[in-house]
């Protein structure tokens, strides 16, 4: 067993930093401000590990270890270093909520902690088993965050549909690993790829009953559809505060783990796999934005725009492996402004509250001019506005898809782009076009909010603006 | 004769029958001994005299409630959920006759040539069998509770449920080291691969502990015998932990409504169980059937059965002597206990033992 | 012989009980026939001589697992049989029809070729503790360990949801 401490070493800080937090607040009940401590000693160990990781492994120096469980490679470090990150502003966006709590809120950190490190797990292994350990890691704090605040029925709702619904694809997941297994012999995902590449299956039926399991568990987790319908319940429901962080994180994970094993293992396959991925693609473009429209809650028109957003991730992944630097790009971008666009829901409805019903933004931009303004941005660069990060992230992928000969996809696509932007717009036509109700005055902008904001805003444009670093930064985040 | 017993003891069918046959009556010939027995204990220690009519010293007592059970009207109320109803109390049976088919009762015997286990089969993991039948015996009082389709045996059989599984953690815990400090025991005083077979753990505890003293496991694993006996007390629904049953709050609990003979199945499994921890204590901390005078002509074979029944009446005596002491617990009080105490205390008491163990084989850290 | 003969015995034991899980009306019975198919696959392990598994498949999952089932269906109240009203009355059909579908669609690509793949190991199965040991804490001790963490957030999670209080805040 070759043992490289600086594989694990990410999941073992976050677990330390987690371990200290929960026994300190047991025995002294020293408040917010130490889990705070406790959690960027964490995030910022976390980070600094998968950096380091980046330094050293990215490009041609990849590596697994633990008996071929875990990989060091370009892309679990890139993976990494957005996951951390974000699990960090996530926590820096629910801290009201976090604060209203009480005592609960040191478990409400851990989880996010301990969600942060399933999601790198899922990105960073090297074995179906490994991931899939990673993969419940993950889910099941999502399960715990989404119903964090039990006073609203709609939370315990939400929490319960995803909780089922979630343990069903998560079942699914696990029988396509078996399946998989059965006609592979093995569950590294590096020995499937080669077994795949060196052998020719003469009537592979099993294997492909495996990757379509395989392909609908994972579909369910980013919510593509039509595996999307507990999204929109789920993020109305979650407490306004983590929504962000569950549809952010949901997607990095997801994604990193569609790509390993649907790029990585399965790449020898990928005839068979790409057209199915291209109808999910097209399907969760078209319904997500159709649904969209007709949305009178900006959370819920939010979690129809991440099903088509999932749909556009979806269209660099027919490329395969290929696909992958384009799928980053977007993963990344739209990552951090889904996480911003939650966060200035929680601010302007409410952080424990579910409900953001498009009549609180009604002449926000007279009210809150900065709010309304933050608003307004993530909205141009979700639509893909060009100058916004949004813009080049679709650009990359229709490119993939382009390059792989699924032009009908990049079709669809451009059109439902063309027509989400109806909604988007819609959201900045009331909040700066309607007039206010007289009573509702200026909503106040908690810290780590502002944070959230500034930093995202900037990155936004920054990456729309001069994209190409990071285009070129992400040709190293390739898979082993 | 010798050679008909040899042929029959060959075949691993026949000698399977004969063992199933005989451990099932040996079980119900105890359960009958065990109830007098405690029933004149219990007496003795009240000033009584108890049941001292049917035979002498009244052992047939309980020979004569058993008849008397037998031929009364086994009533089934109206509301019960019949096929549960009439399955429980089989299924409170079947996992005490499988517990005990794991016990070693005596030395091997030899038949001419044919060497005959006096143990119903010797299980390479039979340690963990009897936790995982323990585990299961519950189903019978959960489900007599609830197809009864009466409150008090359904508040009687989630209390059992709670007890169980709260006291199952502490006994299966305190019974590590057992496997642990067998391993060393094999390996000579270094770690190797340890056992969980019975007859291998009698036969590790053959040696001295320190001069006179016998080797049996219970002088170098006391804490582990005292949680394991708790805890078994509480598995067993033993006073003082017999909420299940505690008959001031729910009449009988989980049999209330039970009657007749299907009553007294609950009545037999409970002293079986009661007899089966009592011997699996036995034959994992006082060395089971090994003691002095296996040598002797013609009734040598005898010996070993009688140190070994021996030895489980000691505890089982024990177990009388406590329900006969101590009063019974608060339900809150039963918890605190389990996880509280009894839990942490058996996990203390592994890591400790883990280290003590690892000093002695690899020696100090630091030398 | 005498594997076969578990087999298709215990197999469908399984079987029945896995359907009579989802069908039974009462939840004491669904959990019943859960546990029927738990021992089931328990002797599944045995005829295979994964002694170790099984074992430990009747302990964790007949007798902690199930056992914890049957205590909340009777601490929330058994008396609630299921409601089996439709409100999509196409749904169930429907799903029936997908279910047949796809079974279909795999028996139908599998044809009677099931397993393809490389023999998982060279090493002749070995179901005793020893090898069970040193397989989990060598080969696969990052998955292990890393379960460790569900154990945390399984804690975490359930003390979060059970301290809330109706104002928020604790003690």
């Amino acid at each position: 067993m070759n043992m490289n401490l600086l594989a694990v070493a990410p999941e073992v800080i976050v677990v330390v930093a987690v371990v200290a937090l929960l026994m300190i607040d047991v025995q002294w009940r020293p408040g917010p401000v130490w889990w705070a401590i406790a959690a960027a000693m964490g995030i910022a160990g976390a980070t600094a590990a998968v950096a380091l990781q980046w330094v050293d492994y990215r490009g041609a120096d990849a590596a697994s270890f633990f008996s071929d469980m875990i990989a060091i490679d370009g892309f679990g470090a890139f993976a990494g270093m957005v996951i951390f990150p974000l699990a960090g502003l996530g926590l820096m966006a629910a801290w009201p909520l976090i604060r209203s709590q009480g005592g609960r809120g040191a478990e409400f950190v851990v989880l996010v902690l301990i969600a942060a490190t399933g999601a790198h797990l899922m990105a960073a292994a090297a074995n179906l088993i490994m991931l899939f350990v990673g993969l419940e890691v993950f889910s099941i704090s999502l399960y715990v965050l989404a119903g964090f605040t039990r006073e609203r029925v709609d939370a315990d709702e939400a929490a319960l549909k995803y909780f089922l619904l979630g343990a069903v694809a998560s079942a699914i997941f696990l029988y396509g690993i078996a399946l998989v297994y059965a006609s592979t012999g093995t569950t590294s995902i590096g020995g499937i790829a080669t077994y795949l590449r060196s052998t020719i299956l003469l009537r592979p039926g099993v294997l492909m009953a495996g990757m379509a399991m395989l392909l609908v568990g994972l579909a369910f987790k980013v919510s593509a559809a039509p595996f999307h319908m507990w999204a929109p319940d789920v993020y109305q429901g979650a407490p306004g505060g983590v929504t962000g962080f569950l549809a952010a994180g949901a997607k990095v994970a997801g994604f990193a783990a569609m790509a390993r094993v649907l790029a990585v293992a399965l790449g020898g396959r990928i005839d068979d796999w790409a057209p199915a991925v291209a109808v999910l693609a097209a399907v969760s473009i078209v319904l997500g934005t159709l649904l969209a429209l007709v949305q009178s809650d900006l959370k819920r028109m939010l979690a129809y725009s991440s099903v088509a957003h999932a749909g556009f991730i979806l269209t660099a992944l027919v490329a395969g492996a290929n696909g992958i630097p384009d799928m980053w790009f977007y993963v990344a971008t739209y990552a951090v402004q889904v996480l911003a666009a939650f966060t200035v829901a929680s601010v302007v409805s409410g952080a424990t509250q579910g409900r953001a019903p498009l009549s609180d933004y009604t002449g926000l931009a007279s009210r809150s001019p900065w709010l309304a303004g933050m608003l307004g941005l993530l909205m141009l660069a979700m639509a893909g506005i060009p100058l916004t990060a949004g813009f080049v992230g679709k650009a990359a992928v229709f490119r993939s898809a382009i390059d792989a000969d699924y032009l009908w996809l990049v079709i669809v696509g451009v059109v439902s782009a063309v027509a989400g932007l109806f909604f988007y717009l819609r959201v900045i036509v009331l909040m700066y076009m309607q007039a206010a109700d007289e009573e509702s005055g200026h909503i106040p902008v908690p810290g780590g909010a502002r944070v959230v904001l500034v930093a995202v805003g900037v990155l936004t444009v920054l990456i729309g603006v001069v994209p190409w670093p990071l285009l070129t930064w992400l040709r190293d985040a390739l898979p082993l | 004769m010798t050679h008909f017993l040899e042929t029959v003891f060959q075949s691993v069918f026949w000698s399977a029958v004969i063992k199933v046959v005989f451990v099932f009556a040996l079980l119900l010939l105890t359960a009958l001994i065990l109830v007098w027995f405690e029933r004149r204990v219990v007496a003795f220690m009240q000033n009584r005299v108890g049941p001292n009519r049917a035979g002498p010293f009244g052992i047939l007592q309980t020979l004569a409630d058993g008849l008397k059970l037998l031929f009364k009207e086994g009533i089934r109320p109206r509301k019960v959920e019949v096929g549960l109803y009439l399955a429980a109390p089989i299924m409170a049976m079947i996992p005490a006759f499988l517990i005990f088919l794991m016990v070693p009762i005596g030395a091997p015997i030899h038949i001419g040539e044919t060497t005959v286990t006096l143990q119903g089969a010797d299980l390479n993991i039979a340690l963990l069998f009897v936790l995982a039948m323990s585990s299961i015996a519950v189903y019978a009082i959960v489900l007599a509770g609830w197809a009864s389709g009466s409150k008090y045996p359904l508040l009687g059989g989630i209390r059992a449920t709670a007890q169980m599984i709260s006291y199952e953690a502490a006994m299966g815990l305190a019974l590590v080291p057992v496997v642990v400090f067998a391993s060393s025991q094999i390996a000579g005083g270094s770690l190797g691969v340890g056992t969980m077979s019975f007859s291998r753990i009698v036969a590790l505890q053959a040696g001295s502990f320190r001069g006179p003293v016998p080797g049996w496991f219970v002088f170098s694993l006391l804490p582990s015998f005292v949680i394991f006996f708790t805890a078994a007390i509480a598995e067993t629904n033993r006073a003082p932990f017999d909420l299940v049953e505690a008959e001031s709050e729910i009449v009988g609990g989980y049999h209330t409504e039970y009657s007749g003979f299907r009553f007294a199945i609950f009545f037999l499994a409970e002293y079986i169980n009661m007899f089966n921890l009592s011997a699996i204590a036995v034959t994992l901390f006082f060395g089971g059937w090994l003691g002095p005078g296996a040598d002797l002509p013609y009734v040598g074979w005898l010996v070993p059965i009688f140190w070994f029944l021996l030895k489980t009446y000691a505890l089982l005596f024990l177990f009388v002597w406590i329900r006969a002491t101590l009063p019974r617990l608060r339900y809150d009080q039963l918890m605190t206990l389990g996880w509280k105490w009894l839990i942490p205390l058996s996990l203390a008491w592994l890591v400790v033992f883990v280290l003590l163990q690892g000093v002695r084989v690899f020696g100090m850290p630091w030398s | 012989m005498v594997e076969l003969t578990l087999f298709v015995i215990f197999g469908l034991a399984a079987v029945f009980g896995a359907v009579s899980m989802v069908w039974a009306r009462n939840p004491v019975y669904s959990a019943l026939g859960l546990m029927l198919t738990m021992l089931s696959i328990a002797v599944f392990y045995v005829s295979n001589g994964g002694y170790f598994v099984a074992v430990v498949q009747v302990i964790i999952y007949a007798g902690a697992v199930m056992t914890l089932f049957l205590f909340v269906i009777m601490l929330i109240g058994v008396d609630k049989s299921e409601e089996r009203t439709e409100r999509l009355p196409v749904q169930r059909p429907l799903a029936l029809g997908l279910l047949a579908l796809f079974a279909a669609g795999v028996l139908w690509a599998g044809r009677l070729v099931w397993v393809t793949g490389a023999p998982a190991g060279v090493v002749p199965v070995d179901g005793s503790i020893e090898a069970i040991g040193t397989e989990l804490f060598r080969k696969w001790v990052l998955p292990f360990e890393v379960t460790a963490l569900l154990l945390i957030i399984a804690a975490a999670g359930a003390v979060a949801l059970a301290l809330f209080r109706e104002d928020g805040g604790d003690e």
